[in-house]
């Protein structure tokens, strides 16, 4: 024993400590609720419990995922299923950092430390929370959108033969996640369009043409299959169909598309040419002038178009600001310095490209919205450049005492990522992700309740998710929209946006959750890209009041209502005894 | 501090930053765990009623899902004109309400008990609230006719309207 860790290496240690945090992030939920994390997971896994029954039903982002856990599903019992859920698929889900970890270990610079690309990757409050904090399909595609990277960096820096994994993973992530699938889009365009202008350029190569001719085979492939997880998932929550709705509502982005791929070789072969030739970028005046930047413009931005935001968008900028972008922005330049063209060119044209696609969503009116899902796929690429970043820093340092203070600023830095993992409602523009025991209980009854009065059922996005997880998607929920733009035409989201009252239809359980009310900062949830607000004081009094409408269970946490239902049950039925609801 | 082993190369630098971070995550993890919130919860619902003859026939299915016992007051609150229902979040408050009477109940840990619960006809009342209540500082008096306040944490209700 003692000798098996003596041969341990300081290496390997690293490791061990970095795998520890990592893990220790992700089974913060389970172990703090004792229930999947987030409301998506529930509704993700009612589909599979309808796919376990044989049923048909669509899968929202593609459906490798869905068939994922299908195939647990049908291997282990429902119980055991759900304790895989819970508390080992975090686990697993935690291991997706490591493509990102395997491109920094490809890194040819000298000085890097690919420890620090893996510190980042474990701590970072994106991928803590998208990648093992919550079990959703993105964090499969962000999985496969990191295997395609770091297999198209081995196609480029070693064998063309790399590619075909590349493709493979690719095709992967298409069925596993949507918006990985678009960005992995974004990310092979950018370089095919870059290395076709390095070939024509600089560098006509048989292997290089051979890498453009698979490389488009790949943007190819992955648009085909992007077609294809959208017309068998038949949902409007598809990031390729978004696109072409935009291009179809204003012809023309089609031209202003063009003008920018024309442009774009251009403006990334002479990027990393000027990167690599001025001199005067240290450290000091990148992180103050980073810092500025990366704090000033969200800041700016978020309080042009949504001051409501700010909270949430101070809460997650201030450390990504302070401990990740600074070293990312100087890793990038010793990179493209220490580097060739053709190899900074691999990092260069992904990152302009990254920042074209967020500019132009934030531009885009109604869409503006989704600039929220952008920065975990351009992070989740620049965490090797954030390591290399911390590896020339701390080469910089020049003595101990200079190695201690900046390595206890960098850990709280680290530790400022890590604690801002799972933000309270406060955070998260009111919306409460973790679920208690009682809220499924009140989403069981509710169900219940809807068979016993054959009535439809009124509830929010968060509270519909146990809806449909509890009732294997029986269940009529009348805000069951998973479209992006579609309003929903519910009482509860139409009371949450006006803060008006009006009577509540005769036929409709109104389920609502102290997770709603704004004396618990809580709000309806409506999907991100949809209005919605608080429960407010007169709408609770207005379900409290009312002439004739029940409150028909309490759980303490919510509620359930409905317009004199005994009455319209004991009309049809003659009498209670045969009509009972089962406890 | 003079220079020695591991300076100048970055590794104390590393060795501080992986210390450091594990430490303080694992006190942020600890911090997150001592948060847990209560996976315990009482329940009640109406799970069936009648208008008979001479009264009102109510059903109702009281659930302790908590690991600890629970003895508490089921409060019969009957609603006349201009009765009314307010809450924040710490108090429950019955306003025009007269106190029918009550029960005690106690509820082991993960029992339901269903209970049938027969009130008088009362020609002006408008609606029946029955509130289970475990507050151990809660009195009720049969009769009261007055605000009942009850603490959200300790009270869960329902409501049925009659009028």
């Amino acid at each position: 024993m003692g000798s098996n860790l003596d041969r341990l290496k300081h290496q390997d240690w690293y490791l061990i400590s970095v795998f520890s945090i990592a893990l220790l992030l992700r089974m913060i939920p389970p172990l703090k609720y004792g229930l999947p994390y987030g409301f998506d997971v529930y509704e993700f896994v009612s589909r599979v419990f309808v796919l376990n029954e044989e049923g048909s039903v669509s899968m929202p982002h593609g459906p490798l995922f869905y068939y994922l856990q299908l195939v647990v599903l049908k291997t282990v019992s429902y119980d055991m299923f759900m304790k895989i859920l819970i508390f080992v698929e975090p686990l697993v889900f935690a291991f997706f950092i490591l493509p990102p970890y395997f491109v920094s270990k490809q890194l040819k610079t000298e000085g890097n430390k690919p420890v620090y690309t893996l510190l980042y990757l474990a701590v970072t409050n994106l991928f803590v929370h998208q990648v093992g904090g919550v079990v959703i399909p993105e964090g499969l595609g962000i999985l496969f959108y990191g295997l395609s990277i770091l297999f198209s960096m081995r196609a480029l820096t070693r064998s063309w033969r790399w590619m075909l994994p590349a493709m493979l993973s690719s095709f992967l992530t298409a069925m596993s996640h949507h918006l990985s699938a678009f960005q992995l889009t974004l990310f092979f365009s950018s370089l095919f369009l870059s290395y076709l202008y390095y070939y024509l350029k600089q560098e006509k190569t048989d292997s290089l043409l051979r890498l453009l001719v698979l490389m488009f085979s790949t943007i190819v492939l992955l648009l085909a299959s992007s077609a294809y997880v959208w017309s068998l998932a038949g949902e409007e929550e598809n990031m390729l169909r978004l696109i072409l709705n935009m291009v179809l509502e204003k012809p023309f982005l089609l031209l202003l598309i063009m003008v920018i791929m024309f442009l774009f070789p251009i403006v990334t072969v002479k990027t990393a040419g000027f990167v690599k030739k001025y001199p005067k970028f240290t450290f000091i005046k990148t992180f103050m002038s980073v810092l500025l930047v990366g704090m000033l413009i969200p800041v700016a931005l978020t309080l042009m178009l949504h001051p409501d935001a700010l909270p949430t968008i101070l809460w997650f900028t201030v450390p990504i600001s302070l401990g990740f972008l600074p070293f990312t922005i100087h890793g990038f330049i010793q990179y493209c310095k220490k580097s060739s063209q053709y190899d900074s060119l691999f990092f260069t044209a992904p990152l302009i490209v990254f920042m074209i696609e967020a500019s132009a969503l934030l531009s885009l009116g109604d869409y503006r919205v989704l600039i929220h899902r952008i920065p975990t796929f351009i992070m989740f690429f620049a965490a090797p450049l954030a390591g290399y970043g911390l590896s020339c820093f701390s080469s910089e340092l020049r003595s101990m005492e200079k190695e201690y203070l900046a390595g206890m600023m960098i850990a709280y830095f680290i530790f400022s990522l890590a604690s801002t993992s799972y933000p309270k409602p406060e955070f998260t523009y009111g919306i409460k992700e973790s679920i208690s025991y009682s809220e499924l209980k009140l989403a069981e009854d509710a169900y219940s309740y809807s068979l016993l009065f054959n009535s439809k059922i009124d509830t929010d996005t968060r509270l519909g998710a146990l809806l449909m997880f509890v009732s294997r998607r029986n269940a009529f929920w009348t805000g069951n929209l998973t479209s992006w733009f579609l309003p929903s035409n519910s009482w509860l989201v139409n009371v949450s946006v006006s803060g008006e009252t009006y009577p509540v239809e005769k036929d409709v359980l109104i389920v609502i959750s102290n997770a709603m009310m704004e004396a618990y900062s809580g709000r309806v949830v409506n999907l991100i890209t949809k209005p919605s607000g608080p429960l407010r004081k007169e709408a609770i009094d207005y379900l409290n009041n009312s002439p004739g409408i029940d409150r028909l269970e309490d759980v303490q946490n919510g509620a359930i209502y409905m317009f004199s239902p005994w009455k319209r049950l004991n009309q049809s039925d003659n009498g209670f005894s045969s009509r009972w609801l089962k406890p | 501090m003079s220079r020695n082993r591991g300076s100048g190369n970055g590794v104390f630098f590393q060795r501080t930053v992986f210390l450091m971070s594990l430490f303080l995550v694992l006190l942020f993890t600890s911090y997150e765990l001592l948060e847990t919130p209560p996976k315990d919860f009482i329940a009640v619902k109406i799970i069936g009623f009648k208008r008979e003859d001479d009264c009102f026939s109510i059903a109702l299915f009281l659930k302790n899902n908590s690991s600890g016992k629970h003895e508490g007051h089921l409060i019969f609150l009957i609603g006349y004109e201009g009765s009314r229902v307010s809450e924040d979040n710490a108090f429950y408050c019955f306003t025009n309400f007269r106190t029918l009477g009550f029960r005690t109940v106690t509820l082991n840990p993960g029992e339901g008990v269903k209970l049938n619960v027969k009130l008088p006809m009362d020609p002006e009342a408008e609606r029946i609230i029955i509130a289970y209540c475990w507050d151990a500082s809660e009195t009720v008096q049969t009769g009261y006719y007055s605000p009942v306040l009850l603490r959200r944490d300790d009270t869960v209700w329902v409501q049925t309207w009659i009028g």
